[in-house]
């Protein structure tokens, strides 16, 4: 506990706040002092990127903290020792070593074992593929990765053709990065198309698998409608060929019976960590100049990425509803910006997607079953810092500026959007730790933590989208992908800076009329 | 009339075509298609008409308009095009003012709804609202002939101290003889918006009678001793304007002025900045990259940040420190227009209402004198006095808008439709430079008002968030400036670009949404009335059920509709506290208190026993 801290603002020069500052096991709090009203900041330790001790001033020490969830705060502490001793509890805190540290295992909402496994039974894949119409003619779920023999990073009940036998998975498996063959992650009901997601091939410069081209040929016969299918490497054609030289690389478009195939050109993790480190630094310059606010966008590129993967989910959709053409996708490990395009398509596809419900059986299904390695992009543990990159977060964003152009589509809000992602990085529920199933049942996630999806569900009123017109107002989205239709998304990046905002919240208004409503034809339908 | 005409889409990348015929009337250019659609260009609206080189397809016509529509006709014979460019050419550039729009145009009114609606913007009784004339301002005679300055209206309002000897030699010593006047007199701090051209000042003149004119507004504000004086612009300008014998004041020679350079560019730097935007928003195929380093060195929306920053500069000197504000840029009919107006519309929310809104342009921007048929090219004129000044007014006020959903009576389309006709010629307000010229001209008796017009359409330009509830005790409308809050506006410079809109209207669901709720209180009353007179009839055991089963009903009446409850601006201290940060779903704030006040005032040691601290 310290006293007499100091919290700045960061970009009015406005009278500092001053309060006092404690250190729990969990959070960081800070109570503002000066204020009539009681005000709190809860930083979660997990939350903390990096704490930075800036020169002594006058003033004290300042000291900064940037959280994962892009608050940053500006303390200035009275004491040198004070501010070092903060400094080094917040280092050790912020980067927990083993998973057991981690908040989810100490977390405890008084919750009965049994709610707690109905809530981890509440999402279940299975019936979204029964949705999809699956099992059927062509497709079937298969144990084959029953004990993770196929693939380690994949859950153990996969989606496969109904003609791939189980040798043909085996030898396909082998010849695809870490396993990950390929699957089914989508199926279009209305024409058979399917979306199906792998790694890239072990082709190198001249290998070749006959049972990979006979699972390819499986998945493209499994939807008659269409006599080709197409194969679409998300990466840059360059980084492509550049990983021949490793063995690894591309589909070669002769082995393969009638496939297109095709590059999209998203850049690699690296690439998108720097591009956002960029952007939050312009969004951290105290009142940039209108010149230097678009420069600064234009150099981060991040909008210029976002609308990479939003071309690549559009091309998607494109492909499985107007060419009626099965599609095939892949990245380097299949588990970043394929996972990125596959639940972009799926969205724009199935207005089931749109929903509370269903918008958390795609995250289950896309990011979480099919081994998004949450825990090192998000850096949940102290690990290397270069596996950290903000995949996930640009799949929300896409989903936000979707809802930019189609105000009335989603059931839910930004702020369910943003609850997700302070979640993704919190560490509070089991959801998002470890990097792929097998890990979270070593780590017995599902007995010892909480799922976070009935949590969400409880506070629905909160993250009800007030203008959705309904599951069946809408089908597949078109969405425009000129660059006009990209914004800066102020309540991601500059959410904590208070005075950034609009003064008046739409959302807010908005909320109370629909529940205004309700009441008052509650009221009417009682008076009659 | 030409036949087999195709109508491009500007953006699609698909070379999708509209097939139709293309109709010269007098005053429209009428594009019919195969599916019957119509597309309806004014002449007046067209900028520029460019022939583009023959195509195998045909010959390309390219036009563009005011209202920032661009439209891509491909003519499939040569001489027809050439045709259709000559008259194009010749229609859109108007010579004289009677060859206008406004002066076929037709209506079907008489001529006593003519008059009426002429009348229905009455300036004198909008400074009789603002509390004018009282003991210190009063309304002077003296420009009654447009003697003193002939771009002025013919009532002005002055200090009271001010005699017709300062008037009439502050005027000698203003460029184009446009000396100090009230624009907006704010009456609960008694301070004003004054508004002026700058002093003939050059390197040393000066001038008694102005320095009397300054102090007498000075003095007309009793609650602050010290005024301020805006120059709104760059300083470099200014220090230029010197040479010419003209310049800004000189802080030694006015006693009690604060000075203050505002830097809005002046009207060719906004010209070519708006050129270099359309440039950007019209390129093909565009990548995001381009987009924003197009944006950016467009420089437009940092035009638009200066003309709000100089507002909020001017607002706050008035309100927070009660002090008046004399405003002037080189002539005081651009920057000032823009200045005065926007600041007039953050102080007083009478003016983000429709009515009050129409009064604020007949005031900063009619009457006052900015050259709209200039500034428009409504007749064919020099090209140097073109700019978008209006225009970024308009623009400013969207950025309002959008930072205060709730605080607008008018929504963006009667933004978009003032700006329609500030360049369709179709309503006489906007025509002509000066209210001299107006009258010289007829204006009143020979065309038609537009405010009339968009009040008998005011259903369409309402915006359903509106909440005047909150206005009367927040008047004072603070936006945030910062770079992140301004945004490209799609809705004008793509205003006909169909495939570029967001593709679902949220607008007119809430408009249904809250006439619904309207309704269902209507209801609810109605029904509520039912109860009572059935009541009344039975006896007094039976009343009380019916009541017991319909409490919620009364307490829904109390908080009558949900625009009324909404929170003011700021956010109140009505909840005991607030939480902001990490993701705390549970409350358990109190269990921490607890935890770490037992451990107070020894050494708080943590579960992991890292943190350390003495207290």
């Amino acid at each position: 506990q310290v006293e007499n801290v100091k919290l700045l603002d960061r970009y009015t020069n406005r009278k500092a706040a001053n309060g006092t500052l404690y250190l729990t096991a969990t959070h960081l709090i800070y109570v503002d002092a000066s204020a009539e009203v009681r005000k709190e900041t809860w930083i979660l330790h997990h939350h903390i990127a990096a704490v930075e001790k800036l020169p002594l001033t006058t003033a004290g020490c300042p000291l900064l903290i940037h959280c994962k969830n892009f608050h940053v705060a500006h303390f200035v502490i009275g004491q040198e020792r004070d501010c070092h001793e903060v400094y080094t509890s917040l280092l050790k805190l912020s980067q927990p070593v083993k998973p057991e540290d981690l908040y989810a295992f100490s977390y405890n909402p008084k919750m009965s074992k049994d709610n707690r496994e109905i809530g981890w039974k509440l999402i279940d894949l299975k019936v979204d593929y029964q949705r999809m119409g699956i099992p059927n003619d062509y497709w079937e779920i298969t144990d084959a990765n029953k004990d993770y023999e196929v693939c380690n990073t994949y859950p153990p009940e996969i989606v496969v053709p109904r003609a791939a036998n189980k040798a043909t998975v085996i030898g396909s498996s082998r010849f695809r990065s870490r396993g990950r063959i390929p699957v089914l992650s989508y199926l279009y009901k209305e024409n058979n198309a399917a979306i199906c997601r792998c790694s890239q091939p072990l082709s190198g410069f001249s290998a070749r698998c006959l049972e990979d081209e006979q699972m390819l040929q499986a998945i493209r016969e499994a939807n008659p409608g269409s006599p080709f299918m197409y194969v679409v490497d998300t990466r840059p054609k360059l980084n492509a060929m550049a990983n021949r030289a490793a063995g690894k690389g591309y589909e070669n478009e002769d082995n393969y019976d009638n496939i297109r195939f095709k590059f999209i050109g998203i850049e690699n993790i690296h690439v998108m960590r720097n591009s956002l480190q960029k952007l939050l630094e312009v969004c951290e310059t105290k009142s940039p100049s209108m010149s230097d606010f678009l420069t600064g966008l234009e150099n981060s590129g991040w909008l210029r990425h976002i609308k990479a993967v939003m071309d690549a989910g559009v091309f998607l959709a494109k492909a499985v509803k107007d060419e009626k053409a099965s599609v095939l996708v892949h990245c380097s490990d299949g588990w970043d910006r394929t996972a990125q395009v596959c639940s972009l398509a799926g969205l724009l596809l199935d207005p089931f997607y749109r929903t509370f419900k269903g918008f958390m059986v795609l995250i289950e299904k896309e990011w979480i079953a099919m081994g998004h390695k949450f825990s090192h992009r998000c850096g949940h543990l102290d690990g290397d810092p270069k596996e950290v990159s903000p995949v996930f977060t640009q799949f929300i964003e896409c989903v936000w500026q979707l809802m930019q152009q189609f105000p009335c589509t989603f059931e839910f809000n930004e702020r369910f959007l943003l609850e997700i992602h302070d979640h993704v990085y919190s560490c509070q529920f089991g959801n998002f730790l470890g990097t792929c199933h097998k890990e979270r049942e070593d780590l017995k996630i599902f007995e010892k933590t909480h799922s976070l999806w009935p949590f969400l569900l409880q506070k629905k009123q909160e993250f009800r989208n007030p203008l959705y017109r309904g599951f069946t107002a809408y089908k597949e989205l078109q969405p425009n992908t000129l660059p006009f239709s990209f914004q800066f998304w102020c309540g991601m990046y500059n959410r904590f800076d208070k005075g950034m905002h609009p003064k008046q919240c739409m959302l807010d208004h908005l909320l109370s009329c629909v529940s205004q409503k309700m009441k008052l034809e509650d009221n009417a339908s009682e008076l009659e | 009339q030409v036949e087999q005409v195709k109508l491009l889409d500007r953006f699609s990348t698909s070379n999708k075509s509209l097939t139709g015929t293309l109709y010269l009337t007098a005053t429209h250019l009428l594009f019919i298609d195969s599916s019957q659609r119509e597309t309806w260009i004014l002449h007046h609206h067209i900028a520029a008409v460019e022939k583009l080189p023959l195509t195998t397809s045909g010959c390309p016509l390219v036009i563009q308009c005011k209202n920032f529509r661009i439209v891509h006709f491909v003519v499939p014979r040569e001489r027809d095009c050439h045709d259709i460019y000559n008259s194009l050419l010749q229609l859109s550039r108007t010579a004289q003012y009677d060859e206008l729009y406004a002066f076929s145009y037709n209506p079907k009114q008489n001529a006593s709804e003519q008059v009426k609606g002429w009348q229905l913007i009455d300036l004198a009784e909008e400074y009789k609202r603002m509390g004018v004339p009282n003991a210190n301002w009063q309304l002077s005679d003296a420009n009654r002939d447009y003697k003193i300055c002939e771009t002025y209206p013919r009532e002005l309002y002055v200090p009271r101290t001010a005699s017709k000897p300062i008037i009439v030699g502050s005027s000698k010593f203003r460029s184009k003889g446009r000396f100090p006047v009230l624009s907006y007199y704010h009456k609960e701090k008694e301070a004003a918006i004054c508004r002026c051209s700058q002093p003939l000042s050059g390197f040393s003149a000066r001038c008694l009678e102005d320095e009397h004119m300054l102090q007498a507004i000075s003095k007309a504000n009793p609650s602050n001793r010290f005024m301020y004086v805006m120059d709104t612009r760059p300083k470099l300008n200014a220090m230029a304007n010197r040479a010419a014998g003209k310049g800004y004041e000189n802080e030694d020679n006015y006693s009690n002025i604060r000075f203050q350079f505002v830097g809005i560019e002046n009207i060719h730097v906004m010209r070519s900045s708006l050129q270099k935007l359309l440039e950007v928003s019209g390129t093909k195929g565009l990548s995001v990259n381009d987009f924003l380093s197009g944006l950016e060195s467009s420089g437009w929306l940092r035009h638009i940040k200066a003309v709000l920053d100089a507002a909020l500069f001017l607002v706050k000197a008035i309100a927070v420190e009660s002090a008046s504000v004399l405003v002037h840029c080189s002539d005081g009919w651009d920057r000032t227009s823009q200045v005065c107006s926007l600041g007039a519309l953050l102080l007083d929310s009478y003016y983000r209402t429709i009515k009050g809104f129409m009064v604020l342009i007949e005031k900063d921007w009619i009457s006052f004198g900015h050259k709209f048929s200039d500034r428009c090219c409504q007749l064919d004129g020099d090209p140097k006095e073109i700019s978008p000044v209006f225009t970024q007014f308009l623009e400013s006020v969207w950025n309002l808008t959008e930072q205060f959903p709730q605080a607008f009576e008018y929504n963006e389309a009667f933004l978009l439709q003032i700006h329609e006709h500030v360049h369709s010629c179709q309503f006489g307000n906007f025509l002509g430079n000066c209210q001299k010229e107006r009258e010289e001209l007829k204006f009143k008796e020979k065309t038609y008002s537009l405010w009339p017009f968009l009040l008998d359409e005011q259903k369409k330009y309402q915006n359903p968030l509106y909440n005047p509830d909150f206005s009367p005790k927040l008047t004072l409308l603070e936006p945030n400036t910062v770079s992140f809050n301004f945004k490209f506006w799609r809705n004008m410079y793509h205003q006909f670009d169909r495939s570029m809109h967001p593709r679902q209207s949220v607008l007119d669901l809430i408009m249904n949404m809250s006439e619904q709720n309207k309704q269902l209180e209507k209801d609810i009353k109605e029904l509520e009335a039912k109860i009572k007179r059935r009541n009344g009839q039975s006896d007094a055991v039976l009343m009380k059920e019916p009541l017991h089963s319909a409490p919620p009903a009364p307490m829904a009446l109390k908080t009558p509709p949900c625009f009324k409850k909404e929170q003011p601006l700021m956010p109140v201290n009505d909840s005991v506290r607030t939480i902001e940060g990490s993701s705390t779903p549970d409350n358990r704030y109190s269990e921490f208190m607890e935890e770490l006040s037992k451990a107070e005032p020894a050494v708080v040691s943590l579960e992991y026993g890292v943190a350390r601290m003495t207290c």
